[in-house]
């Protein structure tokens, strides 16, 4: 359904996102992953063409979206398939919902300029359980807590019942307790509306409850990519095996959890080779003469690591 | 709310009292007596008659007994009377505040017309030769001395061009036109005042309105918007401007103080028989009960203004409850 290939997004001299390669099926929920920084959002984005102009753009790659290159459509046509068919939750609700307009108000915004009738805003405002509080219309985004403001950014990404939801760290600014209900809320709205999910978050716990595939990124590109058993089961990548060693508390419980070394690279200085080399605990001198590419593991699993195939 | 806007009327009450005080004091310590003007350049004006004068008017009276005259009739609302022609301070100040207080009126709603969209067009188009030309002209406005440009103008416009009158409010025949033309002429003769007075507020409000729009257009909010398929009119002109308007709001009502400083010279420039002419004029014969007359209305004023820029900020923005 969604297909982006070699996407390369730039900010001012930065190349951020540096040949990306991601599909998404109909009814699937792909996670992307990565420290902050490496340019989850910036796909996201990119995707329908959200990129501040002032400060970047797309300078080369195809997106498609059922079969409509998106990156070649003008301004009315984007409109149609932004909001309407691709929508998006970010991952700050109080700064992302417009400080001096009633929740009631936005929300009516997001449904087609059609069918905006109160009962369809009713409607929607039970499925993400706020019809109590925001029942009343006079409610302002300030007047609810962060997680309610969550849901009501939910709520006005799949009222117009899209195809494809962008879900772009939804609950990284919510208490631990909270972050739950949005994840149950997100997975029960996923199959009742069969949707389509790209995940982004740094938080791979939370990739791995949602996702059906992963998509690991680091400094702009993808390194490892697979079934969300591949990943968690045999990662391929010395970076993705580092994510995973670093949650608390997976299968390694016993073994004392550990951060990966090191930062990531900034874009403007970027290494030679292999991105993460100065990282890695695996480097072989060929890591440090070119990038390798993004090869097969088996069928559904991709690492971009010369050693791939011989580490397990 | 009600109740707010009365506890912040009552706390205005010392805030007067203090100001007061000090005009006062400046007024009478600064050089020059009232005296002077009918005295000082007549040779048959002996020392007792100035004396006599004086005491009349009571300045002889030490500096706090003139005060709290001064102030005991403030508390029934006489401002006393003029020292030059004997009139009621009040009635000369209320003859004199309607012109003022018009062309002011009219100053700042071009100043909102033309400034507000050179703001948001500067804004969206931040950067691009069009915004960097908007600055330059609205600095030129900014930067160029008001009594400058109005002599320009009056040489011009007035002398060598003719086409607009360049001193007073009527011409000579206007008691001899009828209503329409009455309007026209005064028209007429506001146009170069307004245009100085506007042109000089100018960039004040279009590089705050610049300045918020861009700020604004910046924000999480404005990419949701965008996010849900907004079009980009309704984005700019609903989402973000809105928002970019709010603190406007507080800047009027906080540009009083400002106006009636213009208003003086740009009264004075014009030979418009407003308030702040009045004030030049009673400034310059020491004409003490019109100045603090003058003074303390401006203080009103202000204070007034300053309560308008709260109310109406909270009116509008809904994050902010008066207490
Ligand atoms: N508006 C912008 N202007 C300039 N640079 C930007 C802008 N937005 C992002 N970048 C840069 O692009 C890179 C990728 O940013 P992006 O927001 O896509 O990362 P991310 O993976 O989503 O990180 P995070 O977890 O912090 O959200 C970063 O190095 C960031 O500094
Ligand atoms: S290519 Fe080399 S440096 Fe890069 S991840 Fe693989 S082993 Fe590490
Ligand atoms: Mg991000």
């Amino acid at each position: 359904m969604l297909e982006i290939k070699g996407l390369k997004v730039r900010y001012g001299a930065n190349e951020v996102v540096r040949g990306v390669d991601l599909a998404i099926k109909k009814g699937e929920c792909v996670g992307l992953v990565g420290e902050s920084g490496c340019g989850k959002t910036t796909v996201g984005l990119a995707t329908t063409k959200l990129i501040d102009a002032r400060k970047g753009g797309i300078t080369s790659g195809r997106i498609f979206f059922e079969d409509r290159d998106v990156l070649g459509l003008d301004a009315e046509d984007l409109r149609k398939i932004r909001g309407r068919r691709i929508s998006y939750v970010f991952q700050e609700p109080s700064s992302s919902l417009n400080p001096v307009f009633t929740v009631h108000e936005q929300l009516r915004e997001a449904l087609p300029e059609k069918d905006r009738a109160e009962k369809a805003i009713s409607r929607i405002l039970a499925d993400v359980g706020l019809e109590k509080i925001v029942g009343k219309k006079q409610v302002y985004p300030h007047e609810l807590s962060g997680g309610m403001q969550q849901r009501v950014m939910i709520a006005m990404a799949v009222a117009p019942e899209p195809d494809l939801l962008i879900l772009d760290e939804p609950t990284t600014a919510l208490d631990v307790s909270v972050q739950k209900q949005i994840l149950e809320l997100i997975a029960e709205l996923k199959e009742k509306m069969r949707l389509s999910i790209l995940f982004i978050s740094h938080d791979l716990r939370i990739v791995f409850s949602m996702a059906d595939r992963i998509e690991v990124m680091y400094a702009g590109r993808i390194v490892e990519s697979g079934l969300k058993k591949d990943i968690v089961s045999e990662p391929r990548h010395p970076y993705t095996k580092g994510l995973i060693n670093s949650i608390p508390s997976m299968k390694n419980r016993k073994k004392k959890f550990e951060a990966i070394e090191g930062k990531a690279p900034l874009f403007s200085d970027l290494p030679q080779g292999c991105k993460f080399h100065p990282r890695c605990g695996f480097r072989i001198e060929k890591c440090m003469e070119k990038e390798p590419a993004l090869e097969n593991v088996s069928d559904s699993h991709f690492a971009r690591c010369v050693r791939a195939k011989e580490l397990l | 709310m009600i109740k707010y806007i009365f506890r912040r009327l009552i706390s205005m009450v010392p805030l007067l009292f203090g100001i007061t005080i000090i005009t006062f004091t400046v007024i009478h310590i600064a050089p020059g007596k009232p005296t002077d003007m009918e005295t000082q350049f007549n040779p048959k004006v002996s020392l007792e008659a100035r004396d006599r004068i004086a005491k009349l008017y009571g300045l002889d009276k030490p500096l706090h007994v003139q005060y709290a005259d001064w102030l005991r009739r403030m508390a029934r609302f006489d401002f006393g009377v003029s020292f030059v022609d004997s009139r009621p301070v009040m009635k000369k100040i209320s003859e004199r505040i309607p012109v003022t207080l018009g062309i002011n009126f009219v100053s700042i709603i071009l100043i909102l017309l033309i400034g507000v969209p050179i703001g948001i067009s500067s804004a969206v188009r931040e950067n691009t030769f069009y915004d960097r030309a908007m600055t330059v002209f609205v600095f030129i406005g900014f930067a160029m001395p008001t009594i400058w440009l109005s002599l320009i103008l009056m040489d011009l416009v007035g002398v060598r061009w003719g086409i607009l009158p360049v001193s007073g409010l009527k011409s000579l025949e206007f008691e001899r036109l009828g209503l329409l033309e009455k309007i026209m002429d005064v028209s007429r003769h506001l146009v170069l005042p307004v245009f100085v007075s506007a042109f000089a507020g100018l960039a004040g409000i279009s590089r705050y309105m610049r300045t918020n729009m861009v700020q604004v257009l910046r924000q999480n909010y404005i990419r949701t918007a965008r996010a849900k398929g907004l079009s980009e009119r309704e984005v700019i002109y609903k989402h973000a401007l809105k928002n970019a308007l709010l603190p406007i709001v507080t800047i009027l009502g906080l540009s009083v103080p400002g106006l009636i400083g213009g208003s003086v010279i740009f009264e004075s420039i014009f030979s418009i028989p407003g308030m702040g002419r009045l004030f030049y004029e009673s400034v310059m014969s020491r004409d003490y009960p019109v100045i603090m007359g003058v003074l303390v209305i401006g203080a009103v004023l202000t204070l007034l203004g300053n309560l308008l820029a709260d109310v109406s900020y909270a009116a509008v923005d809904p994050r902010i409850k008066l207490e």
